[in-house]
């Protein structure tokens, strides 16, 4: 990577107490995001993906007990006061959710929801902000823009309330945006559509994005580079055409055997045995171990995040001898 | 907007028959002669006569039925067996103070409520929360009689600060309208405060944990303007339907509070018009109350799709 990051993650950690015990929801986190740059973060549910995101907004729930940094251009969000946060929010990093139904307030128009940001941040009039709302709303696809400003996210479907969401986020021109799950609750066609407006506007503004999903398919056709995260764990941090081509960890590629592609019926889509670790009682060794083919005594040992090739960092003691199946084998 | 209103009152109809059905029931409950009933069991022959006639008693119940909702729907409701004066001049006279005291309660309830419910929302299960919560739970057990009692000793006897009995209305004067009202009006709304509340505490903690909040934060909206606006106006059904069951409820709450006070409105008159068996009084503010109850909740209705634009 060239130059100054735009964001840079150290040491990330959140956990929770709960009647159960302390969960770890994340753990020792780092990576960076370089301006422009989109970078996917996969894994299953529960993997700690939504609170990363949500750390980049300093929006974590009051619940979590969180250490470590999140650095938006030096400064550490984590540090920061939240009234300070409410002008990094929306104008210097967005976030789009899963679901745009909930996620957009059901009793004010698409367009005053836009507008709203749009003056919270830069404190022009009403009609200025109208005016890009509109122009915004036409960008992101929206057809009749002018009238679906003033219409409630009920009357829209799917794929344009996330066009709406969309158009909301980027409203600032941030520098950064966290999409959660953007095309989940969305018909596939939709989802292509969705994911092509994303990567599209990113290339056309220069925003970088950090594109949380749990399928690698996504962040295939979308994504620079990709993070791979189990357990509240990066496991694997490299380029995506690493990754689909010889992933390094047993889960990426696990993650792989399970992408949907053509000429691959549904029940013939290999998923991980298994299931993820409850976070409150993580095996003490390497965290994917009881799922693992390839696991060995010395997996029992807790495994750090080691740079395999340049740009290129593993969590597993036996990447340099395994040799695992990427995306092209698979379809080959 | 128009035909949503048509459909409306007609939906009102069976409501308004049942209504008048029980009401003009009312006299025909129980094993004695209406007639009997008001004059006494010592009256003569010949009045007992006069006020069958008088009360139109001689006919079959239906035809007696139909020529009374007949005069009811035209406005006539009859005379007063007691007082010489027509039922509509009594309830004339005792609806604008029994309005003007419900609508200062219901007033007062919401003034106090919907902060405090706020209040105790955005501090959900904090000390703040547990002390409006509990204060609450105080507040609708207080008997109103017993309230009302002990504010007028202490109050209007013992500190002189404002009259014990009797009532003004704003036609003589904002002042005096006022030094009469809110004593009676603070013991109506007192239940009232405690159920708006409680409800808007509850729709106001809904509103906050929805999703869209994190949206609104997201983009960097301040905490005050989440609350005050997208939450509040996220809650806003159920403030209305409370507010609007609450018009209802404290309208029943001025029938004690009227007597205690000495106030002359509706509420006194038709205890009054009770223990002296005055029907047509009794019947008149009764069906007063129904249309008020039927209106209050034809407003609700239609408030509801002004507010919430998912409802069409
Ligand atoms: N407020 C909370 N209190 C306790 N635990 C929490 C809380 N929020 C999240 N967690 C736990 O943190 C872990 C990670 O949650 P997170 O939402 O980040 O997962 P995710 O990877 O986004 O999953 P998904 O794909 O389901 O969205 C989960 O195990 C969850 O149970
Ligand atoms: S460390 Fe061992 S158990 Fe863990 S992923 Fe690597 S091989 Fe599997
Ligand atoms: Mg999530």
């Amino acid at each position: 990577m060239i130059g100054e990051p735009l964001l840079e993650v150290r040491d990330l950690s959140i956990t929770f107490r709960t009647p159960a015990g302390v969960a770890q929801a994340v753990t020792g986190s780092s990576f960076t995001i370089a301006p422009g740059e989109r970078v996917g973060m996969v894994g299953e549910s529960g993997s700690g993906k939504s609170l990363t995101g949500l750390s980049l907004l300093g929006l974590l729930p009051p619940a979590a007990e969180v250490s470590g940094e999140v650095l938006l251009d030096g400064r550490n969000l984590l540090a920061t006061p939240e009234r300070e946060l409410r002008a990094v929010r929306g104008r210097e990093v967005s976030m789009i959710f899963q679901e745009p139904m909930t996620a957009l307030d059901p009793v004010f128009t698409v367009g005053q929801q836009i507008s709203a940001t749009f003056r919270a941040h830069r404190g022009v009039g009403r009609a200025e902000a109208k005016r890009r709302a509109i122009d915004l709303l036409g960008e992101v696809g929206i057809p009749e823009p002018a009238r679906r400003f003033r219409e409630y996210p009920h009357q829209l479907s799917g794929g344009m309330r996330q066009r709406a969401m969309i158009a909301m986020a980027l409203v600032c021109e941030p520098r950064l945006l966290v999409a959660d799950e953007p095309t989940t609750a969305l018909d596939v066609t939709i989802q292509a559509q969705v994911l092509e407006l994303i990567a599209q506007l990113s290339r056309d503004r220069g925003t970088a994005v950090l594109l949380i999903t749990h399928d690698l398919g996504v962040v295939a056709e979308t994504c620079d580079r990709v993070l791979t995260m189990y357990a509240g764990q990066i496991v694997e941090r490299c380029s995506t055409d690493d990754a689909l081509e010889f992933p390094r960890h047993p889960y990426t590629s696990g993650l792989l055997a399970a992408i949907p592609r053509p000429g691959v019926a549904a029940e013939d889509l290999r998923s991980i045995p298994g299931r993820v670790p409850s976070p409150v009682d993580l095996p003490p060794g390497c965290r994917f171990g009881p799922r693992c083919d390839h696991h060995q005594p010395r997996c029992d040992e807790a495994q750090e995040l080691t740079e395999a090739a340049p740009g290129r960092w593993v969590r597993c003691c036996r990447h340099a001898e395994l040799d695992l199946p990427g995306a092209v084998e698979m379809i080959g | 907007m128009l035909r949503l209103l048509g459909t409306r009152l007609a939906a009102v109809i069976p409501t308004l028959l049942f209504a008048t059905f029980t009401i003009f029931g009312l006299q025909h409950i129980g094993p004695a002669d209406p007639a009997t009933l008001v004059l006494g069991e010592n009256a003569t022959e010949e009045r007992i006569a006069e006020v069958r006639e008088q009360l139109g008693l001689n006919d079959p119940l239906v035809v007696q039925y139909g020529k009374w909702v007949g005069r009811v729907a035209t406005g006539d409701l009859g005379g007063s067996i007691i007082r010489t004066e027509q039922v509509s001049t009594i309830i004339g006279r005792a609806l604008p103070t029994t309005a003007q005291l419900v609508l200062s309660g219901v007033t007062i309830s919401v003034l106090i409520g919907i902060p405090l419910g706020i209040l105790a929302a955005t501090r959900a299960n904090r000390a703040t929360d547990v002390a409006v919560t509990s204060g609450s739970a105080i507040g609708v057990s207080i008997p109103n009689f017993w309230l009302a009692l002990v504010l007028i000793t202490a109050v209007a006897i013992n500190w002189g600060l404002v009259p014990a009995r009797g009532f003004a209305t704003l036609s003589d004067g904002v002042g005096e309208a006022f030094r009469h009202t809110i004593l009676p009006a603070f013991v109506v709304s007192m239940s009232g405060i405690a159920i708006v509340t409680r409800q808007v505490r509850g729709a106001m903690i809904e509103a906050l944990n929805a999703p869209s909040v994190r949206t609104h934060r997201a983009k960097g909206l301040p905490w005050r303007t989440i609350v005050w606006k997208h939450a509040l106006r996220n809650s806003a059904v159920t403030i209305v339907t409370v507010v609007g069951l609450l018009v209802n409820t404290t309208l029943g709450a001025t029938v004690v509070v009227e007597s205690v006070f000495a106030i002359p409105g509706m509420g006194s008159r038709v205890i009054g018009a009770a223990s002296a068996r005055d029907f047509p009084v009794i019947q008149g503010v009764v069906l007063t109350y129904v249309l008020i109850v039927l209106a209050i909740n034809l407003i609700i209705d239609i408030a509801y799709r002004i507010i919430d634009p998912r409802i069409s």
